[in-house]
């Protein structure tokens, strides 16, 4: 909120309208291939058998429910994901490259789980930078640019996550709106980039949707507003809660990376079948699998008719 | 990779560090682990000036971070730095990681016109600026450092 006033306050002094750019980025692999799921039923399992200090279990699950569905079909009505959250009774689970997209809180060691293993055998904790609030990890096809699995680590060794439009009095302490993160790195889990280039480790300045190079984030006093309120702008202030409904431009991006092309995914996706609305599937493995299951599934019930008469 | 991490100012860089060395990218090494769930980059970098920490005989230092390509596979850790063969860069180390993430490399280049090394900024993606006893604590964007200068104020940070 006061990053976002600053702004307002600079572009009146220097008598700038707040700008109505329409532009997202998508993340890239390294051989320029845009990142995405093929299959629009993305789940995700939340670990919220202990929930960190601050959260209950159900808050816990609400969040991630209303943070997926900031992002999902029917909330964004031009959009064919359905990010789901899978609730698991576990307290944590290991992360990796396992196809099955994990949200997890460390609150013992801010490590690596599993710990890594040496050469010699000896297992060595492989532990993360304190001042990392979470970690999210994507795995994906370079040259294809399919997302394979994806999980986040969320740091609850060294930071407080709470529900700060429920408790807005912990915005004093050194606590994190658990929803307002979440909504930003699942833009990340769905192949979005930050808006704007933030970047001098020597990578090439990007180009928007439009093709237009992106916008610099910071030292910019143009930065125009659509740009700096959208959920994938990539710095906040710890106490920010206003990343957990979308802008525009992120509305867009979710649905131009993905767009509306089916009524109903079933539940639970990963393993299930999409049934589709008319409009081609994205790849079309699963739904030969889908319906070679269903004349299975046909032939198996005529057959035991049949035997009934 | 989209991650998050606390804004660090030079000043929390350069004690957070127990390195901070100029260093030339040698060797970049990708490889899954033991169980093949994640994949690690080795960095090996070659010091040109160490201002923090003891540099070792070798001149040589390794950096070990979560991400990197393998095969057709790519593991990416929003947040975290990346590294070219031949690069040379200021590192913030701890532990033979880099600290605050990305905030912790900043690349040198040398100026055309001037022909002095130049410091960029960091990158400072997925930065949040932290609220302490309902007081903003906000970093600033960093500017473009001479590295003649910088090199001057953390050493004397460090009391060399």
């Amino acid at each position: 909120m006061h990053r976002r006033l600053t702004h307002a306050f600079l572009l009146g002094l220097l008598g700038l309208s707040s700008g109505n750019a329409k532009a997202y980025v998508r993340e890239l692999t390294s051989t320029g291939a845009p990142v995405a799921w093929s299959n629009p039923c993305v789940p995700m399992h939340l670990y919220t058998g202990s929930p960190p200090p601050v959260l209950s279990t159900a808050g816990l699950f609400a969040a991630g429910m209303a943070a997926a569905g900031a992002w999902s079909f029917a909330e964004v009505a031009c959009t064919d994901i359905r990010l789901s959250i899978v609730s698991e009774p576990a307290a944590s689970a290991q992360v990796g490259y396992d196809s099955k997209n994990v949200i997890v809180f460390r609150q013992e060691t801010w490590c690596r789980d599993p710990p890594r293993i040496d050469d010699a055998g000896i297992v060595v904790p492989d532990c993360y930078p304190a001042s990392a609030l979470a970690l999210t990890s994507i795995f994906k096809n370079k040259n294809t640019g399919e997302i394979l699995d994806a999980d986040i680590e969320f740091n609850a060794v060294n930071y407080t996550w709470g529900d700060l439009v429920v408790q807005p009095a912990l915005a004093i302490s050194n606590t994190a709106d658990f929803q307002n993160a979440l909504t930003h790195e699942l833009g990340h889990v769905l192949g979005l980039d930050h808006n704007c280039f933030t970047t001098n480790d020597g990578s090439p300045r990007g180009v928007d949707n439009t093709g237009a190079p992106e916008v610099d984030c910071y030292n910019n006093p143009e930065l125009p507003d659509a740009v700096a309120q959208a959920t994938m702008y990539p710095s906040v202030v710890l106490t920010d809660t206003e990343r957990r409904s979308l802008s525009p431009d992120d509305e867009q991006g979710v649905c131009e990376i993905y767009p509306h092309a089916h009524e109903v995914c079933p539940s639970p996706s990963d393993g299930g079948c999409i049934v589709a609305s008319g409009s081609p599937a994205r790849t079309p493995w699963p739904d030969l699998f889908c319906a070679a299951v269903a004349l299975f599934l046909v032939g198996f019930a005529l057959r035991r008719s049949r035997e009934r008469i | 990779m989209a991650s998050l991490v606390r804004a660090l100012a030079l000043d929390e860089l350069v004690a957070a560090a127990d390195q901070v060395v100029v260093a030339d990218v040698v060797t970049v090494q990708s490889a899954w682990d033991e169980s093949h769930r994640v994949i690690h980059t080795t960095v090996e970098m070659g010091i040109r000036e160490s201002w923090k920490g003891a540099s070792p005989d070798s001149g040589r230092i390794s950096i070990r971070q979560l991400g990197g390509t393998v095969g057709e596979i790519e593991m990416t850790v929003h947040g975290m730095p990346t590294f070219r063969v031949g690069e040379r860069s200021l590192l913030f180390l701890r532990h033979s990681q880099v600290v605050g993430m990305s905030q912790g490399k900043r690349n040198l280049r040398r100026d055309g016109a001037s022909h002095r090394w130049l410091v960029d900024p960091a990158d400072r993606s997925e930065v949040v600026n932290v609220v302490a006893g309902g007081k903003l604590h906000a970093v600033g964007p960093e500017r473009v450092d001479d590295l003649d200068g910088l090199r001057a104020r953390i050493l004397r940070m460090v009391g060399r």
